[in-house]
């Protein structure tokens, strides 16, 4: 089947099978490899893309569904201020990452800057745990997350909403 | 599994036009769990597409209950005010993969499996959830419990969707969850146990004790045998409760050690009752 939607601000089409993966998709045909289809059961979190503007696990989306849809890979949300904010956050918070998902870890603490109102701690945590990493310590990229969201609301975070 | 065919229907009228074209065809809403399971084999199937339908993606809510529709996403759920007792509901979807997982998923989905119950199917038979589900004969609400077979097994209809889900916000004083395993790797021993109690003037006046996995446990004559008594419940009610649960468990299918273990979270759950549970 034709597969059209918008990619990093791009319109794409492509021919792919209906049940092929996003995750798959985005790595082969378009070599954005800054997502790794590791688990492709939406444990490990390291394929997350914006779909539509929620964060979701791309390897749990067939071709079918991405018809018609906003995708952003980390590729694309690099050039955004929310990254921007993001990279310093983890950078001033010490919270190291290897490389290996520092993608899906900025894309979801992204997410949390996006969202419409301030998230709690517990939602920050749920949303980090969404990527399987081992480098970083939870209070640290907490911290590092709040950094942020204060950097991007401006004045003092406060701890819940 | 093979697609032979996708339909993406922008109306009920349409989906259910499809499926009377097709009684074959898979409904597709978040797809988490169809893409977990594996899907069914080498047959080509027909794949219907209902993430387009606004209907099924709506939220409402009278004094006495909540409504979603059966694409609402399960972060969707999360989300809403606390303010609204759903707490044996959250506390389901909480289990629910990661919140990434669950900005794919659906309620609808999580419910409507043919293979197993999922998790939030026994939080939902505590809080007395209605379902509407619309064939080609039209529509009809039911308990949720229309959805479970006389054997204890998912009983979902072929060639119907679920379309609505209707859950009471009337709070419970008490609710215990607990799942064992991961229901979406097909773990025969994967199960989901929920309890729930409301009080008056130091009576138990409802109670709710639902075990599911493969199939659903539930002694509602034990639940009526213990409605009624005043707290403390005697050591004598909760071991028989215990005892009475593990049975149940037993003739629904259950395996010796969750049917044990089903025994003692009654147990437990009584017994947090005791002390005030609330």
């Amino acid at each position: 089947m034709i597969v059209e939607f918008i990619l990093n601000g791009e319109d794409v089409s492509l021919k792919a099978d209906p049940l092929e993966r996003l995750s798959d998709l985005l790595r082969e045909r378009f070599g954005l490899t800054s997502l790794m289809s590791d688990c492709r059961e939406g444990v490990c979190g390291k394929c997350v893309v914006f779909l539509d503007g929620l964060l979701v696990n791309s390897c749990m989306v067939p071709a079918f569904k991405a018809r018609g849809t906003e995708v952003v890979t980390y590729e694309g949300f690099k050039s955004t201020d929310s990254y921007a904010t993001v990279e310093r956050s983890f950078r001033e918070a010490g919270a190291e990452l290897c490389g290996f998902c520092d993608s899906a870890m900025y894309m979801a603490a992204g997410s949390l800057i996006d969202a419409a109102s301030r998230p709690s701690e517990e939602e920050i945590m749920e949303v980090l745990s969404s990527v399987y990493c081992r480098c970083v310590t939870p209070s640290r990229a907490l911290g590092a997350v709040r950094t942020a969201l204060e950097s991007s609301l401006g004045g003092k975070y406060g701890r819940a909403r | 599994m093979r697609v032979d065919e996708v339909s993406a229907p922008q109306t009920m009228a349409e989906a259910v036009a499809v499926l009377k074209r097709r009684p074959d065809a898979l409904p597709w809403a978040g797809g988490t769990l169809i893409l977990t399971s594996g899907g069914a084999g080498d047959a080509p199937v027909s794949v219907l597409d209902l993430g387009r339908i606004p209907e099924l993606r709506a939220v409402s809510r009278s004094d006495r209950y909540l409504e979603l529709g059966a694409c609402v996403r399960l972060a969707t759920i999360q989300a809403l005010p606390r303010s609204l007792s759903l707490q044996p509901l959250r506390d389901a979807i909480g289990l629910v993969g990661t919140a990434t997982v669950r900005n794919m998923a659906t309620l609808g989905g999580n419910i409507a499996s043919r293979d197993a119950f999922m998790t939030c199917f026994p939080s939902l038979a505590c809080m007395d959830a209605t379902v509407e589900l619309r064939d080609a004969s039209g529509s009809r609400w039911s308990g949720i419990h229309a959805l479970v077979g006389g054997d204890g097994r998912p009983a979902f209809p072929a060639a119907t969707l679920l379309t609505r889900i209707r859950v009471p916000t009337a709070p419970w004083d008490a609710f215990a969850l607990h799942r064992l395993g991961e229901p979406t790797k097909g773990d025969a021993f994967a199960s989901t146990f929920a309890a729930a109690a409301r009080f008056e003037k130091e009576t138990i006046s409802e109670l709710r004790l639902i075990a599911s996995g493969r199939t659903l446990a539930r002694d509602r004559a034990l639940e009526l045998s213990l409605i009624g008594k005043r707290l403390p419940l005697t050591v004598k009610d909760v071991e028989e409760a215990r005892e009475a649960a593990g049975e149940r468990a037993i003739e629904a299918g259950f395996p010796a050690r969750l049917a044990e273990r089903f025994g003692a979270y009654v147990m437990s759950f009584l017994a947090s009752v005791q002390e005030g549970g609330r």
